[in-house]
């Protein structure tokens, strides 16, 4: 399902990268490069288990922490900056505002309009993309290795000096304004955003990203100004580089045209950590539809979490593994209820993360295909996997490994990720080789543990005229009806 | 992998200034099965992938959305590998898989470790050839695809593009969409399912693409070894008939529960191989192919009429489509929308095309050739799509022949076939003010 991502540095990015002077930054940075050279060469798993990515680190002195990875089958290279801003750092009355400044970086800076950026991108074939997140938000660029000084300078330029013109501002709210009323007509949308709703509750990250109706409205440019000012610095920025260039090569790049830019003092933000969901919340929004769209879930664990690969592997056999997932195999192979159905852990970053299952029935079945999801997560604690299903999973985790880091995106989000959530070197082998230890009873312990039918938050969009819950495992006084968020 | 920076920024200026060459190498076997293979060293994966000439292209009233069912049912089991086991034996080794059925083509696709290249081909050619299309297993999967039909249905614009297709081909069976119609998916029979199959998955209207981290010899040899003993089937029959030229505009109003309102164009365009083709793709590019383009410049950015527009030449085995699809911003109506696309359209077709904007289309064409062979899956789908819609052969010379469409290529098709009596419109409409939130 994937319905929403909460992807910010962890505490010791935060800490590293505010605490240290220029000079002694710089000296330390030649010491980081030893230590990645020695880490990345030195983490050569044996065997099957091996994916080695060939990796440099640096922080330059002005606080931005730079990765590079060489790679040379195609022209080509990656490029992913990472802050730790987004919708959660969002003021209450201004939610949207992360999403908006990252909407609004790429056009126009100092010295080019956004006309000018943007025909300077289509000309290049390159791409360009801002997004915010619950805690993190990613600019990234694509381009042809020939394009590199242009591309990069022009990277530089919407990082560092980024206008936010009045009348960009209005035609960005114009278009967000739009796209808020379409997602509330649409089913998909509408079961995610109340879902995330319930989820965080009083929570910042309760919000849609992209806010509401009356929050966008009440945004000014010099709430962007400030955002931009508070959050899109070095000393807040993760940046990794995959590309058709030698390591030194890269370095020199990024250092060239990023160096120059100026840090700022971050300022100390506690945000305060959702409550753990408790009880059960059925919310349903009344639509014109001829499907069920449900989305099951509850508060779970952060992605550094030292038992998240295993977490995820127990998922695999109940949701997470597409046609041969547990769920899969009843809702749709079996009952034929679904056309998609399945489950995932979404790791937390500073916050926890949730569980979610999700699928979508036509509105006769809607129960029997609620009772076949609680029942399959039921089994999953009370009985232990067969030895075929156990063996499947491990051969899956370790034999999907190269598919995991075959295009230089992939690549540089396997090293984002790295960076953002705090992992060790070579997570992707480390995780591989705790899950090949796994065990039925290991599994059983984890589904007892991380699977919830007790405490759990279930969105519904449906059409209640032709809705009937009485057969489905929900208690009749936990349903409310709300409108679409 | 440590290499001086100048050297392959060089190297690389050369490869594009060159043209790309993919060195694919071709087969058929005496059963007329036809092979493709691509050697890519890069990481430890292959992908076998099987495309199959049939789609809903095929079909006539009474059975739309068949090619698709069958799809579908293909992971159903042979009397060797039962229901499900095609995908349980593709995963268990770290693979993945899927497959997609259109108007032209039906296509099966795996991306596994290179090492268990044959456990995807003895899948491929077993069900290629032992489909079991088990009773109990079609009476549930009919419900799958029901759902599916279903979840397009909800989405805000929901039929706009089924309308748009009827509307626009009365005769060819490009009429209904790929998917089918909803009284048909409830009705179609095993025995029509086995007929299909029967028909179409024979070696002679299949292609098997691998591209990945193999030796191409060795894995042809393979190839042999699995599919050379299924039968040639007969020869396959043309579809008929073809489109008669549309006599005037043709145009629908759909009031759905939305909050934007949409608008889709459409015009009969010639089929992939027409020489006009090439030149219809640029004036897509032109038209909407990133921020700069001429529609998104003024219709999403300067006038603020839309909050996206796109246009595209789908190009399809027969005549296909040039479409024009675009979201209204609130508060703007499609027939402003509208009336801003043919002003568009009026000045391409004046031939007021810079030469830096063609230049654009080849740069953005160049890096997206570049950019999909960063996965083998992607480099088999061009292969795949190119090779069904006319050859695989047309790739290496795909760069080379866009360097020669020239303005005037583009303000003419623009003008021959953007014409009014040659359109279809299918607008999409609030039904009620959205509710206040």
């Amino acid at each position: 399902m994937g319905v929403m991502t909460d992807n910010a540095a962890d505490a010791h990015f935060d800490a590293t990268m505010t605490s240290r002077a220029p000079r002694l930054v710089r000296y330390l940075s030649l010491v980081a490069i030893l230590l990645a050279l020695t880490n990345g060469r030195a983490a050569l798993a044996a065997e099957t288990m091996a994916l080695h990515i060939p990796s440099q680190t640096m922080v330059l002195p002005n606080g931005l922490t730079v990765v590079v990875s060489p790679k040379d089958k195609l022209p080509i290279a990656a490029i992913s900056v990472r802050f730790k801003a987004g919708s959660a750092y969002d003021p209450e009355e201004k939610a949207g505002l992360s999403d908006m400044t990252a909407r609004l970086l790429d056009k126009g800076t100092t010295t080019r309009t956004a006309t000018a950026i943007a025909e300077e991108l289509d000309f290049l074939g390159a791409r360009l993309d801002a997004t915010a997140g619950g805690t993190g938000s990613t600019v990234s660029l694509s381009l042809l290795a020939k394009d590199i000084d242009r591309g990069l300078s022009l990277f530089a330029d919407v990082l560092q000096d980024s206008r936010f013109e009045a009348a960009e501002l209005e035609r960005e709210r114009t278009s967000m304004l739009s796209q808020i009323q379409q997602r509330r007509v649409n089913p998909r949308q509408v079961v995610s955003e109340v879902f995330r709703e319930v989820l965080y509750g009083e929570h910042p990250l309760h919000r849609p990203i992209s806010g509401y109706a009356s929050t966008v409205s009440q945004i000014t440019r010099d709430d962007v100004l400030a955002f931009y000012q508070r959050f899109y610095v070095p000393n807040n920025a993760i940046i990794v580089m995959v590309g058709d260039f030698s390591e030194t090569r890269m370095l020199e790049l990024i250092e060239r045209v990023l160096g120059g830019w100026q840090a700022r003092p971050l300022d100390q933000i506690t945000l305060p950590q959702p409550s753990p969901t408790q009880g059960k919340q059925v919310r349903i929004v009344d639509m014109d539809v001829n499907q069920s769209y449900v989305q099951f879930g509850y508060l779970s664990v952060r992605r550094a979490d030292p038992e998240f690969a295993a977490i995820r592997a127990m998922n695999y056999i109940l949701g997470g593994g597409g046609f041969v997932s547990r769920l899969t195999r009843s809702i749709r192979e079996e009952q034929g209820l679904a056309y998609s159905v399945s489950s995932d852990f979404v790791g937390g970053s500073q916050f926890p993360g949730f569980f979610s299952a999700g699928l979508q029935t036509k509105i006769d079945t809607t129960s029997q295909a609620l009772k076949s999801l609680f029942a399959v997560i039921d089994r999953m604690k009370q009985t232990l996997v067969s030895a075929d299903e156990l063996t499947d999973m491990k051969l899956y985790y370790e034999g999907s490994l190269p598919r995991r880091a075959e295009s230089y995106g992939q690549v540089a989000g396997l090293l984002v990720d790295r960076e953002f959530f705090g992992l060790p070197d070579s997570y992707w082998e480390l995780d591989i080789r705790h899950i090949q230890q796994l065990t039925p009873q290991e599994i059983q312990r984890l589904a007892q543990r991380y699977l919830e039918a007790d405490n759990f938050v279930l969105a519904l969009v449906s059409k209640r005229q032709q809705l009937d819950l009485a057969d489905a495992p929900i208690p009749p006084e936990t349903i409310r009806y709300v409108p679409a968020p | 992998m440590l290499l001086v920076t100048s050297l392959i920024i060089g190297c690389s200026l050369g490869w594009a200034e060159e043209g790309f060459h993919l060195d694919i190498k071709e087969w058929r076997l005496e059963n007329g099965l036809q092979v493709l293979i691509l050697e890519d060293h890069a990481v430890p994966l292959v992908t076998v992938q099987v495309w199959y000439r049939v789609g809903s292209r095929n079909e006539r009233p009474g059975i739309t959305g068949i090619s698709h069912f069958l799809e579908h049912m293909m992971f159903k089991g042979t009397p060797k590998y039962g229901p499900g086991l095609y995908t349980q034996l593709i995963q268990r080794y770290g693979g993945t898989q899927n497959a997609f059925t259109s108007n032209d083509m039906t296509a099966y696709y795996s991306v596994l470790p290179s090492a268990r290249l044959e456990l995807a081909l003895d899948l491929e050619a077993d069900r290629m050839a032992h489909l079991l299309l088990e009773p109990n297993e079609l009476k549930a999967e009919r419900e799958v695809v029901k759902e599916e039909r279903r979840l397009r249905e909800n989405t805000p614009t929901g039929p706009m593009y089924e309308v748009l297709d009827a509307l626009a081909y009365k005769a060819h069976s490009y009429h209904w969409p790929t998917i089918g119609w909803m009284s048909d998916i409830e009705a179609i029979t095993r025995e029509e399912l086995e007929a299909h199959y029967k028909t179409y998955y024979v070696p002679n209207n299949a292609t098997v693409i691998i591209v990945g981290d193999v030796d191409a010899s060795q894995t042809m040899a393979a190839v042999r070894r699995y599919f050379e003993s299924l039968p040639q089937g007969p020869p396959l029959s043309p579809v008929r008939p073809p489109e008669p030229p549309q006599l005037g505009e043709h145009r629908a109003e759909i009031p759905r529960p939305t909050a934007l309102a949409a608008l889709a164009m459409a015009y009969h365009i010639p089929a992939f191989e027409h020489a006009d083709a090439l030149p219809l793709e640029v004036l897509g590019q032109i038209l909407s192919q990133g921020q700069s383009s001429r529609l998104y410049r003024d219709l999403v950015y300067e006038r603020q009429l839309a909050t996206s527009i796109s246009a595209n030449a789908d190009l399809r085995i027969d005549p296909g489509l040039f479409t024009i699809v675009s979201m209204v911003q609130a508060g703007k109506t499609p027939a402003e929308v509208e009336a801003a696309v043919y002003e568009q359209i009026e000045q391409v077709t004046a031939e007021s095309i810079a030469d830096r904007e063609l230049e654009k289309a080849i740069n953005q064409a160049l890096s997206g050739f570049v950019f999909r062979q960063d996965s083998i899956q992607q480099q088999g789908f061009t292969i795949g799509s190119f090779h069904i819609l006319q050859s695989y052969k047309v790739i290496n010379e795909y760069i080379e022949r866009l360097r020669h469409v020239t303005k005037q290529d583009v303000a003419r098709v623009a003008r021959t076939y953007l014409t009014k009596t040659n359109r279809t419109v299918v607008t999409i409409v609030p039904m009620s003010p959205p509710k206040a939130g």
